[in-house]
C-alpha cells in the first residue's frame, strides 16, 4: 500500500528535483563568481536542503545522503569556514551531475544504490581539510557563528513565525563555556534543558546530537533559537545559574521575523499559482478547441447560406455567430497560450554546458542570457535545444579565441556570448552573438575549395556574404582539428535543416575580427498557421503563409523545360517551376499535364521557386492535423486541415518539395545553369525566320510570350523595333528579320517576342517563331570558317547541323553591343 | 465476454465483391454513407482517401486486396466502416454492402480445413445459409503489411 502511494508521489518528486538542481546549479554557478554574495549561498543551501527532506521523506537514500554531503559543504560556506574553490565547484557539479543521473534511473525504476561514496569522500575532504593536514585548524574555526541563519531552514522559519503571531518572543541565546570545563558535552545538555523549561528550542548549534560529543564543541560557543514568552533578563539568569558557563548573550530575533512575514506569505500565494498539467490532456483539449474552429466557420457559412425574410432571425444568428466566433478565438487563444512555456527553460541549461565547453576548450567566457521569459510553443523549445547547443558550443570553440591571443589583439581576456531571446511580431527571434575572431571569407572559400564543394569559378564569384553561407553546405567544417567539442564536419547544414523544418530560418552574419551573430527566427506556434489555400486540380491545399513570397499568374507558353526542371522568368531572374499537379493530383484526373494558371512563389531558406496552381482561395488560419500513424508522412504533405465547409485541405510541406524537385540555393542556380552551358551537351532555342532556322544559347532565353504592343521610337537604331512592357518592365524589342539583313513588314505574320538576358538586362528579340528547344552535342557545332562558304550571313559565326536540318547560331554578344552603341552614339 | 463464453460473440457482416466477411462488432465504430474522399498523394496503396467525421481526419482504407480479392472496386460505394486503429486514431473501410449482425458461433458448419495459414488476416471461416463467410482479424488486417516488409528487409 505504501509502494503504491509513493508511486503517485514520485512524478511530483522528480519534478521538484528537477527543478531544485537546476535552482541549485544556477547558483553554484554565480557562487564560482561571486564567492561573497550571501543570498546566492542562501538559496544555495535552502535547495539542496529541499532535495535532502523530499528525497528522505521518499525513501531515496541515496539522493539524501548526497545532498546531505552537498548541504555539510555549503553549510560550511555559509558559515564562512570554507572558501571558494575551483576545485569544490569542480566535486560539487560532480554531485549534480551524478543526482542527475540517479534522477534518470529513478524515472525508468530502476534507482540502485549507485556508488555515491567516492562522492561524499570527495565532499568530505572539501570540507574536513584539516583531517588531513593539521588538526590545530580546528582552533581558526571554533567562533565563526556570529548569528544562526532563521531562512535557511523552512521548519525553523515556520516556527519561528508561528511563534511569534502567538506573541512569543525569539530569542538568540549564545553561550559560552569556560575552555577549561572537563565535561563540555554535559553541561551543554544543562543548558538545553534549563532553556527548554522557559520555552521551545527550535535549533541549535552545534547541533544537538554534535553537542553530545565531547571534540565537536571544542571551544565553540553554543547557540539556542528559543521561543519563550519569558524575559529575556530570566532566561539569562536561569543559565548563568549553570556551573561553568563564561558569557551568555541574548540577541532578540522577534523583530526580524516579524518584518519578514509579509513578503513570504506573498512568495507563497504566487508559487501556487501555477500547477502541473499533463502535457497530453493539454493537447486533447488543444484539439478540441481545433474542431470547435471548425464548427465554428461551418456557423458562419450556415448563416451566410441562410436566406431568411424574418429580419429579427436574422440578427439573432449573426449575433450568436458573432458572440459564437469571439468566445472561440478567445478560448483558443488562451489554449495555444497553455503550451507556451518560457524559453528559460532551455536557456537555464546553458550556463553550466558553456562553463565546462569552455574550461574544456582553455577559454575564458561570460554567457550573457536576455529575455528567458520570451515564451513560445513547448514543442519549438524541444527541437530547438540541440541546434542551440551547437550554435553556442561553435561560439565557444571556434568563435572566442584564447585568453593570450584576445590580450594581444587587445580584447578584454573574457570572451562574451550574448544569448537573446525576443518577439518580433508574430516570429520568436534568437540570437546567438559572440566577441570572437568572426569567421574569414577568404578561409571558409580556401576550406571548400579543398573539400571541392565548390569549383575555383565560383569561389571568385562569391561576395564575402555568400562565402559565410558555406558553413551550411553539407560536409563543411573550418576546424583545423577535431576537437571534442565540436567541428566533425556535420552541424551547421543539419542545424538549417532542423530550423527549417520547423518553419524557421537561420541567418548569419560575421565580421572578422569583431565577432559571429546567428540570428534565428521561429514561429510561435505549431499547431496553428497562417496559410495560403490554393486549388490545384480538384483538391484544396494550404500553403504555409510564411514561406510565400508572391502569386503571379503565368502562361503555359512562359514554361520551358531544363535539363528536366522546369523554368520561367520573373522580372528578369530565372526560376525554377514545380509543376506540382503531376505528382499530387489523383492519377486519374484529367488535366494532370495541365499546368495552372497561377504560380505561387515561395522563398524559403535562400530557396526560390514558383509552385502551378489553378486558383488561389485566400488566406486562413488552419488548424494543422496530423494523418495519423496509419499513413504516417507522405513525401510531400506536413498535415492537413478541415475547412469550413468540411472539405479537407492537405498542407504542403514546402521544404520537403523544394527538397524532392531538386531546388538549389538561388546563387547556386545560377552557377548550375552557366555550367550546363560549358558541359558537352548544350541547347538552343530554334528560332524560325525566313524560313530559315535560328538558334540561341538557352542560357540568353528569359521567356517566350506572344508579341506585345510596341511603342515605336523615333531616332532608335532601325533594327530597334521601339518599347514594349513586359512583366510590369518596359524592355527594347529588337527584329531578328532586320538583323539578318532581311526585314520584310508582312503584317499578317504573327511574330512572337523572345525575351533575352543579356548582361543582366533584357532584351526583347522578334522572330516569327519559337518552334523548339534543341538538345545538342558541343561538338555538333561548327564554326562558320570550316563549313563550306554558303553562309553569308554577316554575324553567323557557328552553325549547328547534322543529316536533317542546319540552324544558324548568330553572335548575339555582337549583334546587341553593335546596336547598343549605334543607340549611344 | 460472457457473450463469447456462450460461443455467441457478435459479428457485423458486411459485403465486398459478392463476397461476405464478418468483423467482430467491438471492432466497428460506427457505420456511414460514403463521401467524397480527398486523395493524398505518395501514401500506401491501399489508402483510398481521407474523410473528415466530424472534424477528425480519418484515412480510408480498400481492402480487398488483403481480403485477397482481385481489388477492382466493385463499382458502387456501399459504406464506410469506421474500426478502431491505433491510439484513439479512427480508420474507414471502404465496403459494399452492410448486411446486418448476426452470431456466428462455433455450433454453425465449418467449411473443412480453416485456411487461416492460407491468409492470416482470417480468424476462421464459417457456414452461414450456404455461404462461406471469413471472419477478420482486425488488428492483422491493418498492421501485418508493416511486418512483412520490414522482416523482408532484414532477409
Amino acid at each position: 500500500m505504501l509502494q503504491h502511494d509513493m508511486s503517485q508521489y514520485i512524478h511530483i518528486f522528480m519534478d521538484e528535483l528537477e527543478e531544485q538542481l537546476q535552482v541549485l546549479e544556477d547558483a553554484i554557478l554565480r557562487l564560482e563568481s561571486n564567492p561573497q554574495e550571501a543570498s546566492t549561498i542562501q538559496n544555495i543551501f535552502r535547495a539542496a536542503h529541499t532535495i535532502k527532506g523530499s528525497s528522505a521523506s521518499m525513501g531515496i537514500n541515496p539522493i539524501k545522503e548526497l545532498t546531505h554531503g552537498m548541504e555539510n559543504v555549503f553549510d560550511a560556506i555559509r558559515n564562512g569556514k570554507l572558501a571558494v574553490t575551483t576545485e569544490m565547484i569542480g566535486v560539487i557539479f560532480e554531485s549534480i551531475d551524478a543526482l542527475k543521473q540517479m534522477k534518470v534511473a529513478l524515472g525508468q525504476g530502476k534507482l540502485v544504490e549507485e556508488e555515491i561514496h567516492p562522492l561524499l569522500d570527495k565532499l568530505d575532504a572539501i570540507q574536513h581539510p584539516e583531517k588531513r593536514t593539521a588538526s590545530s585548524k580546528l582552533a581558526k574555526v571554533q567562533t565563526s557563528v556570529e548569528t544562526l541563519d532563521l531562512t535557511a531552514d523552512s521548519h525553523v522559519l515556520k516556527a519561528a513565525k508561528a511563534a511569534v503571531k502567538m506573541g512569543l518572543q525569539v530569542l538568540e541565546v549564545k553561550v559560552g563555556l569556560a575552555p577549561t570545563t572537563l565535561m563540555k558535552a554535559v553541561r551543554a545538555y544543562q543548558i538545553y534543558h534549563a532553556l527548554e523549561e522557559m520555552g521551545e528550542i527550535i535549533k541549535t548549534y552545534p547541533s544537538a546530537q554534535e553537542m553530545e560529543d565531547e571534540q565537536l564543541i571544542g571551544d565553540r560557543e553554543l547557540l539556542f533559537l528559543l521561543l519563550t514568552e519569558q524575559k529575556t533578563e530570566l532566561v539569562v539568569d536561569k543559565v548563568n545559574h549553570i556551573s561553568e558557563v563564561r558569557s551568555v548573550h541574548i540577541l532578540s530575533r522577534t523583530e526580524e521575523i516579524h518584518t519578514e512575514t509579509a513578503p513570504v506569505v506573498a512568495q507563497k500565494e504566487r508559487v501556487q499559482q501555477t500547477i502541473r498539467v499533463d502535457v497530453d490532456r493539454l493537447e486533447r483539449l488543444l484539439d478540441t478547441v481545433g474542431e470547435l474552429v471548425i464548427a465554428q466557420t461551418r456557423l458562419m457559412e450556415v448563416r451566410n447560406r441562410l436566406v431568411s425574410e424574418d429580419l429579427d432571425t436574422q440578427d439573432m444568428l449573426s449575433d450568436v455567430t458573432n458572440q459564437f466566433s469571439y468566445i472561440i478565438s478567445s478560448l483558443q487563444e488562451g489554449m495555444m497560450k497553455t503550451r507556451l512555456l518560457p524559453i528559460e527553460q532551455l536557456f537555464n541549461r546553458f550556463p553550466r554546458m558553456i562553463r565546462d565547453t569552455a574550461l574544456k576548450a582553455g577559454k575564458e567566457v561570460d554567457l550573457v542570457i536576455e529575455g528567458k521569459e520570451t515564451e513560445l510553443d513547448r514543442h519549438i523549445i524541444e527541437e530547438i535545444g540541440d541546434p542551440l547547443i551547437h550554435l553556442l558550443r561553435n561560439a565557444v570553440d571556434h568563435g572566442i579565441e584564447s585568453p593570450d591571443d584576445r590580450r594581444q589583439v587587445g580584447k578584454p581576456v573574457k570572451g562574451r556570448i550574448l544569448l537573446k531571446a525576443e518577439h518580433r511580431e508574430n516570429n520568436i527571434v534568437i540570437t546567438i552573438r559572440d566577441d570572437g575572431k568572426g569567421i574569414d571569407p577568404k578561409k571558409l572559400k580556401e576550406s571548400a575549395l579543398k573539400k571541392q564543394l565548390i569549383t575555383t569559378e565560383e569561389a571568385e564569384r562569391l561576395s564575402d556574404r555568400e562565402a559565410i553561407q558555406l558553413i551550411f553546405r553539407p560536409g563543411f567544417s573550418t576546424a583545423k582539428e577535431i576537437s571534442d567539442i565540436s567541428g566533425r564536419g556535420v552541424g551547421m547544414d543539419i542545424v538549417k535543416s532542423h530550423i527549417q523544418n520547423l518553419n524557421g530560418t537561420i541567418d548569419i552574419h560575421s565580421e572578422v575580427g569583431q565577432g559571429t551573430t546567428f540570428t534565428l527566427s521561429l514561429p510561435l506556434t505549431l499547431a496553428i498557421i497562417r496559410s495560403l489555400l490554393v486549388r490545384i486540380g480538384q483538391q484544396l491545399f494550404a500553403i504555409p503563409a510564411s514561406s510565400v513570397s508572391e502569386i503571379v499568374t503565368i502562361k503555359a507558353d512562359e514554361i520551358q523545360e531544363l535539363n528536366n526542371h522546369f523554368i520561367t522568368a520573373l522580372r528578369g531572374q530565372i526560376i525554377p517551376v514545380i509543376p506540382i499537379k503531376r505528382r499530387i493530383a489523383p492519377p486519374n484526373e484529367g488535366d494532370r499535364d495541365k499546368p495552372g494558371r497561377f504560380m505561387v512563389i515561395i522563398n524559403i531558406g535562400g530557396k526560390r521557386a514558383g509552385i502551378l496552381v489553378d486558383e488561389t482561395i485566400g488566406n486562413q488560419e488552419v488548424v494543422i492535423k496530423s494523418l495519423g500513424s496509419f499513413i504516417g508522412s507522405p513525401p510531400f504533405f506536413s498535415g492537413a486541415t478541415v475547412l469550413g465547409d468540411g472539405r479537407i485541405a492537405l498542407i504542403l510541406d514546402i521544404t520537403s518539395i523544394m527538397t524532392a524537385y531538386e531546388i538549389p540555393e538561388t546563387d547556386q542556380w545560377r552557377e548550375e545553369i552557366s555550367k550546363s552551358a560549358a558541359t558537352e551537351e548544350m541547347k538552343i532555342a530554334v528560332l524560325r525566320q525566313d524560313e530559315k532556322e535560328w538558334g540561341i544559347p538557352i542560357e540568353y532565353v528569359q521567356s517566350i510570350m506572344p508579341l506585345p504592343r510596341i511603342q515605336q521610337l523615333q531616332s532608335a537604331h532601325p533594327a530597334v523595333r521601339g518599347l514594349a512592357e513586359v512583366r510590369d518592365q518596359i524592355i527594347p524589342v529588337v527584329s531578328l528579320g532586320y538583323i539578318l539583313g532581311r526585314e520584310t513588314l508582312h503584317s499578317g505574320v504573327r511574330e512572337t517576342l523572345c525575351v533575352l538576358d543579356w548582361k543582366g538586362k533584357q532584351v526583347g528579340l522578334i522572330v516569327e517563331q519559337v518552334s523548339e528547344v534543341l538538345k545538342c552535342m558541343k561538338q555538333q557545332i561548327k564554326p562558320v570558317s570550316e563549313m563550306t562558304d554558303f553562309i553569308r550571313y554577316a554575324h553567323v559565326k557557328s552553325v549547328y547541323h547534322d543529316e536533317e536540318r542546319v540552324v544558324l547560331l548568330p553572335d548575339l554578344n555582337e549583334i546587341l553591343n553593335e546596336i547598343a552603341l549605334a543607340s549611344a552614339v | 465476454m460472457s457473450l463469447e463464453m456462450k460461443g455467441k460473440e457478435l459479428y457485423l457482416l458486411f459485403k465486398l465483391q459478392k463476397r461476405t466477411f464478418a468483423f467482430s462488432i467491438y471492432d466497428v465504430r460506427e457505420i456511414i454513407k460514403p463521401v467524397p474522399l480527398t486523395y493524398v498523394a505518395g501514401v500506401p496503396a491501399i489508402v483510398e482517401g481521407l474523410i473528415n467525421l466530424r472534424g477528425k481526419i480519418v484515412p480510408v482504407l480498400n481492402i480487398a486486396g488483403k481480403l485477397g480479392l482481385s481489388g477492382q472496386p466493385s463499382g458502387k460505394r456501399g459504406n464506410i466502416l469506421i474500426v478502431n486503429g491505433k491510439g484513439e486514431e479512427l480508420l474507414g473501410l471502404l465496403v459494399d454492402e452492410i448486411c446486418g449482425v448476426s452470431t456466428l458461433g462455433v455450433d454453425q458448419k465449418e467449411p473443412a480445413g480453416t485456411p487461416s495459414h492460407v491468409n492470416p488476416v482470417f480468424t476462421r471461416f464459417t457456414m452461414q445459409d450456404k455461404e462461406v463467410i471469413g471472419i477478420i482479424n482486425l488488428e492483422r488486417l491493418l498492421f501485418t503489411h508493416a511486418e512483412r516488409s520490414s522482416s523482408h528487409a532484414s532477409a
